[in-house]
């Protein structure tokens, strides 16, 4: 039995130039104490699905359409209701945002902020709240966290912030963790402090996570498994090795040859041609196929490719699509 | 350092402090923010150089002081042979065409209310040359076709493009003065993976094709080994290491920059998790000295091996306790 | 899709591009998708007619009146509405209607060119305190701020007795005070802009203050300047009125809805048309200035134009 287990995720978007279909039937499921990294660029519904299972889409304009997300076999949070939802955000779910100046309030000084999911969660007097808030920011690094934890979120550095971040969503122990690119907007090193912190954290409560991002180094060294994404729905998903050393959808092998780190020098790196579709028109089949420049077959442009499972933990979407060689790739 | 033919742009010990004051009427200067603190360095003409570092090291304070966007502290700044430092405001103004730069927002760098065309008219009109409608038109179709760009949609707004578009259009519009630097502060760092490689092929092939001098910044250290011929490491406002790209990112000579290098995380599960990483403590440091309290020393480049510039190994490092660690 | 375009290689590397201005694709600026959302507000769209109404009304209304506003008929003083009168006469038996008509003309008009004044002062001297900076920009607002000092009431009370009461005088006065607010406003706006990265990239063209002034500081702050103008105009006219309440507005015989207020509110026990006409129609054309300001600031915030 599966931790969470998500099925047909779908969630539309109600825009003024139409309906923007940015999740499409995705599903995926995580075991306890796991990491699934979910990639894709933006645009591809890796953030919105994490949104739509903690029921943080605002409705309007965002609508789930259709799906369930089971967690633990008995509640489906699609379905919860906002009383129960409640009581699993910040309790048994966590998140921690991308950018670290914002998903702090300004004007709460971070003790505060920190104490009160413990008050609200497991009803912990203030002090009691507060010894607790204290060691959970001395065990994500911080110095001389008992006098600086009455500071202001401004009063610390970028890195410092996201520390007291994942400090906020680890307090409650909980059992999933999901962490939307949270080192994007970091220094290199930083983010190796990082990661390495949130993986040692996950790993003394065996906390499952779920890691959102575009960059492929950062799963490749934090993720079990993998699902990528493009255009709403997932393209492939197995092991990291599975993705990484076999990847079979073009996508996933076009994004991995892309990488700078792969180019030569004094040779055009590989792009991928033409651009990510517009999501608010429907897409009958295969969406990237539809990318200009690309030759196809022209299997799956009328009907959605179905996902073909390959090996037990390997399984990838048909398509039915011809990736450039490297020697015809046109740098405009 | 002696000059020589070949130099395009010298800097000799520049340095950009910004004042810290004190006080409601009379202002004591209290310390500064010593953003820039002596770095040198000599391009040659078609050279691309990348510049990196972790934000707050300097890298584009430095940056916006070639631009002469932010006028130097001290130092000079020599450019093709005339010194730009010394010139008045009047003189840098009429020399402003002869270098450009591209930011990293591409929704910040364009005037939402001006159309493509008027951008890039407004940018051609800098070379001075008297053109009548008709010609201004093609000189801004030409211009965008030569980023990629489709010339129908010139009457378009920055807000009707996609980020990588966007930054195609600064690139147009840098490249329309005909200068002979550019310098590109992260020009990629907000785009997404697919398209970061289209506008690296685009910038590569133009900085080859127009013998453009470029200065790369960016704090993704792979992409400034793919583009840049030499790399400089700056570290709290001064460099500590410079040196021939792939050379300096297979065979670090400063702890730091292997720090560095060890930061990037490689795309493949197998060795990431195998590899021995140096993981650096703390944030890095703020450029901020206050008087009286710890002085900090300038610390000189020496060239250890032709080509290959290096700061005291020592030097900085013991602040962030670098620790070694395997999984 | 690609448009039908010559293109063809030439010995430079740049090829030769024939543009026909005809095929090139129109573009929709951030006034035309302003508007579009305006339009959808349908209380905001409700109050621009309603304002389009009062300026037809008060400015092209007295000369389809047969009476002018000054037409007295000591017969017919201080009646009812009826068919010959639709508002009833004053004490002097003018016609209301007509009366309430130039009044209009005279709030309206001192509100738009007050407004209209103190917004190119005010534009003008904020964008360029904010843009030169330094010690240029804490002098200017230095100035404002002592200025915004003066009681603006009492100084216009003292100009309004020591000169003649002259309409120029009014426009004078009201604007030379509101520009302080716009400057402040603009201000604030261009230290915001100056910081963009299309302006410095502005400046690193080379081009002159002046041109990045205009071309590049000034349209992005009009959205701003846009709303607040919207929402001063009716600052002015109640301030306008409220001069005539205290006997210092325009001149007698040369009505303004504030002096008609006045008149009413002295007769309101008997004759009580007098006040409910002229408050009524004041009433409404505020809301509806406010509330078109407020739909303008909804249509032109940026926030939603990006998608």
């Amino acid at each position: 039995m599966p931790f969470l287990e998500i099925k047909d995720l779908t969630t539309h978007f109600h825009t003024r130039n139409g309906v923007v279909r940015a999740v499409d039937g995705v599903s995926f499921f995580l075991r306890r104490g796991e990491t699934l990294g979910i990639v894709g660029e933006s645009g591809s519904g890796k953030s919105v699905t994490c949104y739509s299972m903690l029921g943080l889409i605002p409705t309007p304009p965002g609508k789930i359409v259709a799906g369930s997300a089971l967690l633990d076999g008995t509640t489906d949070l699609l379905r919860a209701s906002r009383k129960e939802l409640r009581k699993i955000r910040g309790k048994r779910i966590a998140m921690i945002f991308q950018d670290p100046m914002t998903s702090l309030n300004p004007y709460l000084r971070v003790s505060t902020q920190l104490i009160e999911p413990l008050q609200i969660h497991e009803g912990c007097s203030k002090k009691e709240a507060l010894k607790r808030a204290v060691s959970a920011l001395e065990e994500v690094g911080i110095t001389e966290a008992a006098r600086r934890i009455h500071a202001y979120p401004h009063e610390f550095s970028g890195g410092m912030r996201q520390r007291v971040m994942i400090a906020m969503a680890l307090i409650t122990a909980p059992e999933l963790l999901i962490a939307d690119e949270p080192t994007t907007a970091l220094d290199v090193t930083v983010q190796a402090q990082i990661l390495d912190l949130i993986r040692e954290r996950q790993a003394a409560r065996n906390s499952a996570l779920i890691l959102v991002t575009h960059d492929l180094g950062v799963v490749a060294g934090m993720c079990d498994r993998i699902a990528v994404m493009y255009a709403g729905k997932i393209v492939e998903t197995g092991t990291a090795e599975d993705v990484f050393e076999s990847p079979l959808h073009p996508y996933t092998v076009a994004l991995q040859r892309s990488i700078p780190s792969l180019g030569i020098k004094g040779k055009p790196l590989y792009t991928i041609p033409g651009v990510p579709p517009d999501l608010s028109r429907p897409i009958p089949g295969d969406a990237f196929a539809l990318r200009k420049g690309l030759r196809n077959g022209g299997k799956w442009l009328h009907t959605p490719p179905p996902l073909r499972q390959v090996s037990e933990t390997h399984w990838v979407r048909e398509c039915d699509v011809e990736l450039p060689a490297l020697e015809e790739v046109k740098d405009v | 350092m002696s000059e020589t033919e070949d130099d395009f742009l010298v800097l000799d010990d520049v340095k950009t402090w910004f004042p810290v004051t004190e006080g409601l009427i009379r202002k004591r200067r209290i310390g500064e923010v010593r953003a820039v603190d002596g770095v040198s360095f000599r391009l040659r003409k078609g050279e691309i150089l990348g510049l990196v570092g972790e934000s707050g090291c300097g890298k584009t304070t430095l940056s916006r002081t070639i631009m002469q966007l932010q006028p130097a502290t001290s130092g000079r700044i020599f450019l093709e042979g005339s010194e730009l430092t010394a010139l008045d405001r009047r003189s840098i103004r009429r020399r402003r065409t002869q270098f450009q730069m591209i930011f990293q927002d591409p929704y910040a760098s364009l005037n939402p209310r001006m159309t493509i065309f008027d951008t890039l008219a407004e940018a051609i009109g800098t070379r001075r040359e008297k053109l009548g409608r008709d010609e201004l038109l093609r000189e801004v179709g030409n211009l965008m076709l030569t980023v990629g760009l489709n010339p129908g949609q010139m009457r378009k707004y920055p807000h009707e493009f996609s980020g990588g578009q966007r930054q195609r259009i600064a690139i147009a519009r840098a490249l329309a003065p005909r200068p002979k630097l550019i310098i590109a502060d992260e020009p990629v760092s907000a785009l997404d993976v697919s398209i970061q490689s289209q506008i690296l092929n685009l910038l590569s092939r133009l900085t080859r094709e127009m013998q453009l001098t470029m200065i790369f910044i960016s704090h993704d250290l792979s992409v400034v080994k793919y583009i840049a011929d030499r790399i400089a490491v700056m570290y709290l406002g001064q460099i500590v290491e410079l040196g021939e790209a792939v050379e300096l990112m297979e065979r670090p000579r400063h702890p730091y920059t292997g720090a560095l290098i060890s930061a990037i995380p490689i795309p493949d599960p197998k060795r990431e998790r195998a590899r021995k990483r140096v993981i650096l403590v703390g944030d890095p440091p703020s450029p901020l000295v206050i008087r009286g309290g710890a002085e900090r020393e300038s610390v000189p480049l020496r060239e250890i091996v032709p080509g290959h510039w290096l700061a005291d190994p020592g030097a900085f490092i013991a602040e962030r306790r670098p620790k070694v660690l395997s999984r | 899709m690609i448009p039908p375009i010559q293109v063809s290689a030439s010995e430079s590397r740049l090829p030769v591009v024939n543009l026909d201005p005809a095929q090139l694709e129109e573009g929709s600026s951030l006034w035309a998708d302003a508007w579009h959302r305006l339009k959808k507000n349908r209380l905001a769209l409700l109050s621009f007619w309603i304002v389009v109404f009062m300026g037809v009304f008060c400015f092209v209304g007295p000369f389809l009146s047969p009476y002018s506003y000054i037409d007295q008929d000591l017969m017919r003083t201080l009646e009812s509405p009826s068919w010959a009168h639709p508002f009833g006469t004053d004490d002097l038996g003018r016609d209301q209607l007509t009366r309430l008509m130039v009044g209009g003309r005279v709030s309206l008009g001192v509100g738009i060119i007050a407004t209209v004044v103190s917004l190119m002062i005010g534009v003008v001297f904020g964008a360029v305190a904010a843009y030169l900076g330094g010690k240029i920009d804490n002098a200017m607002m230095r100035f404002v701020d002592v200025l915004y000092a003066l009681p603006f009431t009492i100084f216009v009370i003292l100009l309004m007795t020591i000169f003649e009461r002259s309409i120029l005088l009014l426009f004078v006065v009201i604007g030379a005070v509101e520009w302080l607010t716009m400057a402040r406003i603009v201000r604030g706006q261009v230290q915001a802009l100056r910081r963009q990265e299309f302006v410095e990239a502005a400046i690193s063209l080379g081009l002159s203050t002046r041109r990045i002034l205009l071309r590049h500081i000034i349209p992005n702050v009009l959205g701003v300047v846009v709303v607040f103008a919207t929402l001063t105009v009716p600052a002015v006219i109640l301030l306008e009125s409220f001069l005539s309440f205290l006997g210092l507005g325009v001149q007698a015989p040369l009505p303004s809805w504030g002096s008609l207020i006045k008149l009413g509110s002295d007769n309101i026990q008997q004759f009580p048309h007098l006040l409910i006409v002229p408050s009524f129609f004041f009433s409404l054309t505020l809301f509806a200035l406010n509330f078109l300001g407020d739909g303008l600031r909804d249509a032109l915030d940026p926030k939603s134009s990006r998608d």
